[in-house]
């Protein structure tokens, strides 16, 4: 019951890619950080023969050239000693450790786009304040595209020149990130940035999102926030907003800024 | 200044380590290691610090869950290690905990009533008609509805769990809770449910909280609440930061993040993104990771990433600086501010 999308990357391919082809742009040009290093590494091979795994899947390599580049890659990320560390087991590396060597694998073939699913979520802050430094560094060095997925706004916050949030399923608010912090449109960001405590300002009191976030089996109609949405209006029930353009770079899904409700719009 | 509700005296806890063929000892992990501080009653005491920094062993041992090594705790000036069972069975009535993973801490073959009603029954406090009418009153305080009472744990969302560990440590109408990361496995947007809730109970009930979690936002958020100083007079809370078994710092929640004097505190607060703005170039980055509690470094803890005890010279071993040499002690550098540095004297 899918539909299908063409997804377009680099903008060269206007057909669906065949499983062949799509194999090499995985873990080549496209290449992905998992939430947990320790469940991403397989734990009976040694880190060094994982990232080897990468390389002579995508590159035409002696295996003295992919050792070096192994030796190569994993100092960039930091980690001590890499001829000795690329021939231990991942558990025998640290939390950091091990997301230093997923990102070392993920950087392998120089992707051209890195996607990284909640990259810090399992790691201590002050590791957290290392690894984020480090893919700020790489991000120069190598000049990849970064996606960065999370549910941290201070770490999204780090990396991020465009934030897009996203609610069951949808995305409902996007712009760079001064307008998402500055000037949140949509009701649900607005709602979700005061409900997290902050360091740099006094919380007083949290704002609470009633009710829970919906089944995706049977979403809610018309624009999925509406039944906790202190705005809503007999229009959100019934018709789904679209993303719109309202200010240079800031789009949003939300009747409260469309044209046709002009009464709401000076909010 | 108030009543001390519970005094932590140099309080350390091993935990042996077996090993060879006669399973003798052959080391310990120092989880926690010499800490002293006291909770005064009517305060939020934060406890911070990275993941196995002995937070939770600390809160288990205050609680005498587990024995300590050495050390004493007092509550309201008795000593629990120096109490019977039948004691300290009757203080338990008075303490209580919030544990951290709501979907563990729930028996699932109980009902939401069961599991509220059943530090009634232990300690003898309701039954009957009495019992059910209190558990209603318990199951409402903490926003869950009379029809959720015989559902059980899996028919529950991870805020509404979390409600029910709440409800059943009111159940015995505690003074004292310990509330150990009680919303780092929930959603970002259930979170702040479940610190109000905390919030409201404490300002209703008046209770001495120890609140334990990595996370300093939230810390920060539950330690500092001079906006409600009209309830509870002379309150003060404050933030205890730990490293390594160690206390490094206890201040005031607006001094600590004013004014940090330990190195580590300093590099913790300055390691946490804010939402909304990009890193400062001023953000300290520690090397290295924290080290394991079985041979934690010599001298003070934190010295091997600590920016400012840098060998003079390495190889020379009269040079080394005192950090790496002598365990700094927790020293009132200015009023209620504690902090154990060498370079703080």
């Amino acid at each position: 019951m899918w539909k299908e999308h063409v997804v377009f990357f680099n903008f060269e391919v206007d057909t669906r890619p065949s499983e062949s082809e799509m194999r090499k742009v995985r873990g080549g040009d496209i290449a992905m950080i998992f939430q947990n290093p320790m469940s991403s590494l397989n734990p009976v091979f040694t880190v060094g023969s994982q990232i080897a795994e990468a390389i002579e899947l995508h590159q035409d390599a002696e295996k003295s050239e992919i050792v070096k580049k192994i030796v190569e890659i994993l100092s960039k990320v930091g980690i001590p000693n890499p001829t000795e560390r690329m021939d231990d087991y991942p558990h025998e590396y640290s939390g950091g450790m091990a997301q230093r060597a997923v990102i070392a694998m993920a950087l392998s073939c120089n992707p051209k786009l890195l996607i990284a699913d909640e990259p810090t979520t399992n790691l201590d802050v002050t590791i957290q304040a290392q690894i984020l430094e480090l893919m700020k560094a790489l991000r120069k060095d190598f000049g990849a595209s970064i996606l960065l997925i999370g549910h941290d706004l201070g770490v999204i916050s780090e990396l991020s020149d465009r934030i897009a949030v996203m609610y069951a399923g949808k995305l409902v608010e996007s712009s760079d990130l001064d307008g998402i912090f500055q000037k949140p449109m949509h009701p649900y960001t607005q709602a979700l940035l005061e409900s997290i405590p902050r360091l740099d300002v006094k919380t007083e009191r949290l704002r609470i999102i009633p009710g829970t976030v919906p089944r995706l089996i049977k979403p809610p109609p018309g624009c999925r926030f509406h039944p906790r949405c202190e705005h809503a209006m007999k229009i959100c029930s019934e018709q789904e907003p679209q993303l719109t353009e309202v200010d240079k770079g800031h789009t949003v899904a939300c009747y409260l800024y469309t044209a046709n409700n002009k009464s709401n719009r000076s909010r | 200044m108030s009543e001390t509700m519970l005094e932590i005296n140099n309080l350390t806890k091993y935990f042996p380590i077996y090993g060879g063929v006669l399973l003798r000892q052959v080391a310990a992990i120092h989880a926690v290691d010499g800490v002293s501080f006291d909770i005064k009653r009517g305060e939020t005491l934060g406890l911070v610090g990275e993941s196995g920094c002995g937070k939770t062993t600390l809160s288990r041992v205050a609680l005498r869950l587990i024995e300590p090594t050495a050390g004493a705790v007092r509550y309201l000036g008795r000593d629990l290690f120096k109490l019977s069972n039948q004691e300290m069975r009757k203080l338990r009535l008075e303490m209580a905990m919030i544990f951290q993973d709501p979907y563990a801490c729930l028996n699932p073959r109980m009902t939401l009533a069961d599991i509220v009603g059943e530090p009634l029954t232990i300690h003898g406090l309701a039954r009957g008609e009495e019992r059910k009418r209190r558990i209603v009153e318990l199951v409402k305080k903490v926003g869950l509805a009379p029809f959720h009472m015989y559902r059980y744990p899996h028919e529950f969302s991870g805020g509404q769990k979390q409600r029910i560990g709440i409800a059943r440590a009111l159940a015995s109408n505690p003074k004292f809770l310990v509330a150990d990361e009680p919303v780092s496995s929930l959603d970002v947007s259930v979170r702040a449910q479940i610190l109000n809730l905390l919030e409201d109970l404490q300002e209703e009930f008046g209770f001495t909280y120890l609140y334990i979690s990595h996370d300093l936002s939230t810390v920060k958020h539950m330690c500092d609440r001079s906006h409600d100083l009209s309830t509870v007079k002379h309150m003060c809370d404050r933030i205890a930061v730990m490293y390594v078994g160690k206390l490094v710092e206890l201040a005031p929640t607006k001094e600590i993040f004013a004014n940090p004097q330990h190195p580590y505190t300093e590099a913790l607060i300055s390691a946490i993104p804010i939402p909304g703005r990009r890193a400062s170039e001023k953000r300290i980055i520690l090397k290295g990771t924290v080290p394991t509690p079985i041979d934690p470094p010599p001298g003070c803890r934190f010295n091997p990433r600590c920016a400012f005890s840098q060998p003079f010279n390495p190889r020379c071993a009269f040079s080394q600086p005192i950090c790496a040499k002598k365990e700094p002690e927790l020293i009132e550098t200015r009023k209620g501010h504690f902090v154990a540095c060498h370079l703080r004297k």
